[in-house]
């Protein structure tokens, strides 16, 4: 064989590896759109909530699970999902061991609180009036959730809407694996 | 013929020293040893960091709320006196690895950095290869012999 049929062979080689390597490698989205929080402790959350009842922080609701909304009123799919969030905050508002809290993302605070309280929820809401809350929780858009666990730890990232029976499936698992 | 040889050398060099030149100024590498500014700094940073809610933007191209905020939280850091490596560290341990807009030095993003220059380099290599084969024969005077000729008259011979 002449050389330069072998160098043709070695580039022909390291091309159909480098392809091999690309197909078989996870999409750059995929790596992206992974966040990095989960099992992380939750980023502190604390100040007036603009739904009354004084001051609230993520840190005195340790021994509960908690369920952090990031919310504007403006956005449909929150608006949507509004009402499933209303429901699982009141079925375990009795039964206890779980909290709302909801932080106001992209809105202005008052209209976001006014219209939390119009749709009868009664949990409490933080302003982030310089979106710092949703950056330290890597927060993209909104609607987006986050589980805590009652040690304080991130342990679901929920982009969307929830739902009742998908955020009881959550607590379930949680539950499970002993949290 | 030596006047000719002289010029095309040359020419060889300013192109290869326009090459180089090129490279240096499109990397962006910092020639006067001075350091940069804090709105660089900043500046860089934000060019560096994508905007997480946002489709190929970096978040000094976007006005997204995140990006905003991302924006703030760099310009207070490079003011607190933060490095630019603790800075993209904290906005990692938010929003991942991903949203740095920069490949990284390890895995399969250790390609990129590596293959333009083995890419350039082997190129280099082939044509001071082929122009030294050129000039051998050139010099030589006789008729350009290519390996497959030698093997067709060496198969001859051996009949």
């Amino acid at each position: 064989m002449t050389r330069i049929r072998w160098i043709a062979t070695g580039v022909g080689v390291v091309v159909v590896a480098l392809i091999v390597v690309f197909a078989v490698s996870p999409p750059a989205t995929t790596v992206a759109d992974r966040t990095p929080l989960i099992d992380k402790p939750a980023p502190a959350l604390a100040g007036p909530s603009l739904t009354g009842g004084g001051r609230v922080s993520l840190a005195r609701m340790r021994g509960s699970f908690v369920l952090v909304n990031f919310f504007a009123h403006w956005c449909v799919p929150c608006q949507q999902e509004e009402p499933q969030l209303e429901a699982f905050w009141r079925q375990h508002r009795r039964s206890g061991g779980v909290a709302v809290l909801g932080v106001v993302l992209e809105d202005q605070p008052g209209p976001a609180a006014k219209w939390v309280e119009e749709h009868g929820g009664r949990y409490p809401v933080l302003a982030d009036p310089e979106g710092d809350y949703a950056f330290r929780y890597g927060v993209r858009s909104p609607p987006t959730s986050f589980l805590i666990s009652p040690k304080g730890r991130i342990l679901s990232e929920i982009d969307g809407p929830v739902t009742v029976s998908g955020l009881d499936r959550l607590l379930a698992v949680a539950r499970a694996r002993g949290y | 013929m030596a006047m000719r040889s002289i010029v095309a050398r040359w020419s060889w060099a300013l192109l290869g020293v326009l090459l180089v030149l090129g490279l240096v100024i499109g990397s962006g590498v910092r020639l006067g040893g001075r350091p940069p500014t804090t709105a660089q700094r900043i500046s860089q940073l934000d060019h560096l960091i994508g905007c997480p809610s946002c489709a190929d933007l970096s978040v000094a191209e976007s006005n997204a709320s995140t990006a905003v905020a991302i924006r703030q939280f760099v310009a207070k850091e490079v003011r607190a006196g933060k490095s630019d490596t603790a800075i993209e560290k904290a906005v990692e341990s938010s929003y991942g690895a991903g949203v740095i807009l920069r490949p990284p030095a390890t895995g399969l993003g250790f390609l990129v950095w590596v293959l333009p220059g083995a890419l350039v380099a082997a190129a280099a290599v082939v044509l001071v290869g082929v122009f030294g084969r050129r000039r051998r024969r050139g010099r030589s005077g006789g008729p350009v012999v290519s390996d497959e000729d030698r093997e067709l008259v060496e198969a001859v011979l051996r009949r």
